[in-house]
């Protein structure tokens, strides 16, 4: 796919997900996963120094986050910092998963200081879902 | 008073091939609705503040049924609106093109990346846009170029545009380069 083919997709994405992340409707969350993807895409075929090739990066990883999929967020995160983003690229790349970090550390400052965001998303997730039951399982 | 050519937001997408047709139509639809439920009829004039000049051009569009008002959210109406006259009024004060919308969240403060190729050489602009359904938009322009002074996308220019409904009126200002990042 081109790079305006790319441009066209993801702002369509974008719009789709903050509309729907506005009516607070469920379907955001892949909504936001779609934007995470298309900002990969767009990743591929921009430099990390160009301004779109930032903003791709940056993208790509927020809207992981905002699909609610922290282990891909950090994937990304921890990717682009190996493909040769700037300083200031990885700085930012690590202050969107600080956010993240830092809502979870409200509900779970106990074990977010032994495991990855990642995990204790996953497992508070299972707990909401199943019970805390689970854990002894 | 006029002293340019009309706007016509019908055809927002000649003025950004990039810009999907589905979106330009309902920001299209939602700028025919913010106008109209503030009594303004197609071909009033817009009151445009582009950088420290004043103008005014005539303002077209596709009429709405104002009946539909209700289908949409009304701030919806307001933000989406805006942005279809404000990127109506960059392509024709400054011939930018949209090239993608950016997540408005957080740092990424732009809410468009812009081009302006001339010469052959590409210059990319981060545009903040933001719509006021009534009152003045001075107090909203000078919070939006604060925002957007603080973007870390590497671009060549930031810009905000304010687009006013009651009036109507649009201003669209740039971030004096010193201030960037502050």
């Amino acid at each position: 796919m081109d790079v305006d083919t790319l441009n066209t997709l993801v702002t369509s994405a974008i719009w789709r997900a903050e509309q729907l992340e506005h009516l607070e409707l469920d379907a955001a969350c892949s909504a936001w996963r779609e934007v995470s993807e298309l900002e990969e895409q767009l990743a591929k075929v921009k430099p990390a120094d160009d301004a779109e090739g930032h903003i791709a990066r940056c993208g790509a990883v927020r809207a992981a986050v905002r699909a609610n999929d922290i282990a891909r967020a950090e994937a990304l995160s921890q990717q682009f910092a190996e493909q040769g983003a700037s300083r200031a690229l990885r700085k930012e790349l690590r202050d969107l998963l600080k956010v993240e970090a830092n809502g979870l550390s409200e509900g779970f400052p106990s074990a977010l200081r032994h495991h990855k965001p990642s995990d204790v998303l996953r497992l508070a997730r299972l707990v909401l879902e199943r019970g805390p039951f689970l854990l002894a399982t | 008073m006029s002293d340019s050519p009309a706007l016509d937001l019908s055809r927002l997408c000649e003025m950004h091939p990039r810009l999907p047709g589905d979106l330009a139509a309902i920001m299209v639809i939602r700028a025919a609705l913010g106008l109209q439920r503030n009594k303004h009829a197609d071909g009033v004039n817009l009151h445009l503040i582009v950088e420290n000049a004043i103008s005014g051009c005539p303002l077209t569009w596709p009429i709405a049924d104002l009946g539909l008002a209700k289908q949409h959210d009304n701030n919806r109406i307001t933000e989406d609106g805006a942005e279809a006259i404000a990127l109506a009024v960059a392509h024709n004060t400054k011939a930018w093109q949209v090239v993608r919308r950016c997540q408005s969240e957080n740092k990424e403060r732009g809410d468009w990346v812009l081009e302006h190729v001339s010469d052959g050489k590409r210059r990319r602009i981060a545009l903040e846009v933001s719509g006021v359904d009534r009152g003045n938009i001075s107090a909203r322009v000078r919070q939006k170029l604060t925002q957007v002074a603080k973007s870390p996308i590497p671009v060549s220019d930031r810009c905000a545009a304010v687009v006013g409904f009651e009036r109507p009126e649009t201003s669209l200002k740039t971030v004096k380069k010193k201030t960037y990042g502050r």
